[in-house]
């Protein structure tokens, strides 16, 4: 069992007298595919945006390889390397699309203000570095022929990948996906978690929200339940489909397929 | 040194067209020609601060006005030598501009506006009550011209340093939209969140780009206390600031070439127009603002593009 990369040791969020994380602990180990279930108001979005930055705990530890980083802002959080994806596509508009995923390369970049004004040859080399990468992951996630598109013209699939490429791009030890599948196709939903486990086998870690179970938990090595904004559930993806809490709280069925 | 010299010709064939205009006019065509090529340059940093980072801020016109003010007080009242009376106006105007940046770069649109609206009404009321400090409401005028090793800058010398100016403040903004820095300054005018999301600085990158294109516009502003060695703060009240924003929405807000384009014709415009309507020329503004926002939301230049993509010559312009 190696070191954890990201910790979360007794979570606690409440919202006035809605109680939305209630003690939540959890480990993410480098590579792993950590899958995040529960019902609609259990918690999960809490937990993502407390880990990303967006919200402040009311208690509670959050560690990034033993370095706490609650209470940093979300770009602090961006920059130390854990990266989110939104559940409605962010694109930006007024960029292109390779532009788009270069922007994931921002904390990457280390070119001074004065030489980027007057375009220095290392702030130029750095660049075109970049640009390179951005296609080489274009290519990865699938969308190499559409890279000289408008990203306005991209359907909702390929924004999602578009979504994926641009947090490859920052070096990320750890991607956050909110419902990934939400909106997909089947055959995207199965290109997506094809990519997923890619990311996974390269070392970075990912945790995965979701309720799409058929994608979820062939995918995730590792499944956490939430309910109540507390975690019933810790452990393999097939032994949650068993475990009569879950299928109380959540499943509603004791016939799940996978 | 090929390769060097094929990236300088659309430089040079700009420099050399600039210039050549500037050997032909003569008289009142002259004065007018400089005057925009002012104009142009105080239009293309507000572009880059409104058009590209989405900042509404209506102090760009005072930052000019201080640059004018800082050099002619400095250089020319307090009899300081040019260039650390530049200098000083420079660290003055970073100051001041990180000084309004960091408290009015968390308001958003509408907001941002009227606080930067208030800083611009704060200016020339300051300049109007400044004494002989300021020259009050009659301004600073009748003093000479700068030099430069021994070489008075007057005249079509003077239209060569505006040109000079104008070329470079082109250039670095162009290298700072094409770097990572402007691209975060779109995310950042898109999408806060989404940007931060990606690491990006929201607040830092607000505070820069305001910085930056402040300074440049006090830059502008240094040149044209010398156009006609006389400042006053009428000048630089909010029929300039509007201007500049008419001219950079008709022209193609966000894009170089848009606003160096809206310059040109809204300047051609108001000069025939003045024959005709006298001082009302910001009324027809008016009426064409609205017109270009109804029809044209990507402005002239987006029209140049259809033009273009018609005849087939290929991709737009950056």
């Amino acid at each position: 069992m190696s070191a954890p990369l990201l910790e979360l040791r007794g979570l606690y969020k409440s919202f006035g007298g809605l109680t939305a994380a209630a003690g939540v602990d959890f480990t993410l180990a480098p590579g792993e595919i950590l899958g995040m279930i529960g019902p609609n108001g259990a918690g999960k979005t809490t937990v993502f945006n407390l880990i990303a930055g967006t919200l402040a705990a009311t208690a509670g530890m959050i560690f990034l390889n033993g370095e706490p980083i609650l209470g940093l802002p979300p770009h602090a959080v961006a920059a130390r390397g854990v990266i989110r994806t939104f559940q409605h596509n962010m694109p930006f508009d007024s960029l292109s699309l390779v532009d788009n995923v270069l922007i994931g390369a921002h904390t990457q970049m280390k070119a001074s203000l004065p030489a980027l004004l007057w375009r220095s040859p290392r702030a130029k080399a750095e660049e075109r570095e970049q640009r390179e990468r951005a296609l080489t992951t274009l290519e990865f996630v699938g969308l190499g022929a559409a890279r000289d598109g408008d990203v306005a013209t991209l359907s909702f699939g390929q924004g999602r990948l578009l979504e994926t490429a641009r947090a490859l791009m920052s070096a990320p030890r750890i991607i956050l996906f909110d419902e990934p599948a939400a909106g997909l196709t089947p055959p995207e939903i199965a290109r997506l978690a094809q990519i997923i486990r890619k990311i996974g086998d390269s070392g970075i870690a990912v945790l995965v929200v979701e309720h799409n179970m058929d994608f979820l938990l062939p995918l995730a090595q590792r499944v956490i339940v939430l309910n109540f904004g507390r975690k019933i559930f810790d452990g393999d993806p097939r032994e949650a489909q068993r475990h009569p809490g879950v299928i109380d709280a959540y499943l509603g069925t004791r016939n799940v397929r996978v | 040194m090929r390769r060097a010299l094929r990236a300088a010709a659309p430089w040079l064939v700009a420099a050399a067209a600039l210039v050549a205009l500037a050997l032909v006019l003569r008289g009142y065509h002259a004065d007018i020609y400089r005057k925009m090529l002012v104009t142009a340059t105080l239009a293309l940093s507000f572009n880059y601060l409104f058009g590209v980072a989405k900042q509404l801020a209506f102090s760009h016109v005072s930052f000019f006005g201080l640059g004018a003010y800082g050099v002619t007080i400095l250089g020319v009242m307090q009899h300081w030598p040019m260039a650390p009376a530049i200098l000083a106006t420079l660290v003055v105007a970073v100051v001041l501009s990180l000084a309004v940046a960091i408290p009015t770069t968390r308001l958003e649109g509408f907001y941002l506006g009227l606080a930067t609206f208030a800083v611009a009404q704060l200016f020339t009321i300051a300049l109007r009550q400044g004494g002989d400090f300021t020259g009050g409401p009659d301004g600073l005028h009748g003093y000479a011209a700068p030099t430069l090793f021994g070489i008075e800058l007057s005249g079509r010398r003077y239209t060569i340093v505006i040109i000079a100016v104008l070329i470079a403040t082109f250039a670095v903004l162009r290298n700072l939209e094409l770097s990572y820095f402007g691209r975060a300054c779109r995310a950042v005018g898109d999408n806060s969140r989404a940007a931060a999301a990606m690491g990006i600085d929201v607040a830092r990158t607000r505070i820069l780009v305001f910085v930056v294109t402040s300074t440049l516009a006090a830059v502008a502003g240094m040149v044209y206390a010398f156009l006609d060695n006389y400042v006053n703060p009428n000048v630089f009240d909010f029929d300039l600031m509007f201007l500049i924003f008419f001219m950079t929405i008709v022209g193609g807000s966000g894009r170089q070439s848009g606003v160096l384009l809206g310059v040109v014709v809204l300047t051609l415009l108001s000069e025939s127009l003045s024959e005709v309507v006298g001082s009302h020329s910001v009324l027809i503004y008016g009426v064409i603002v609205v017109i270009a926002i109804l029809f044209w939301p990507s402005g002239l230049i987006g029209l140049v593009d259809v033009v273009r993509a018609r005849l087939g010559w290929g991709a737009r312009a950056p």
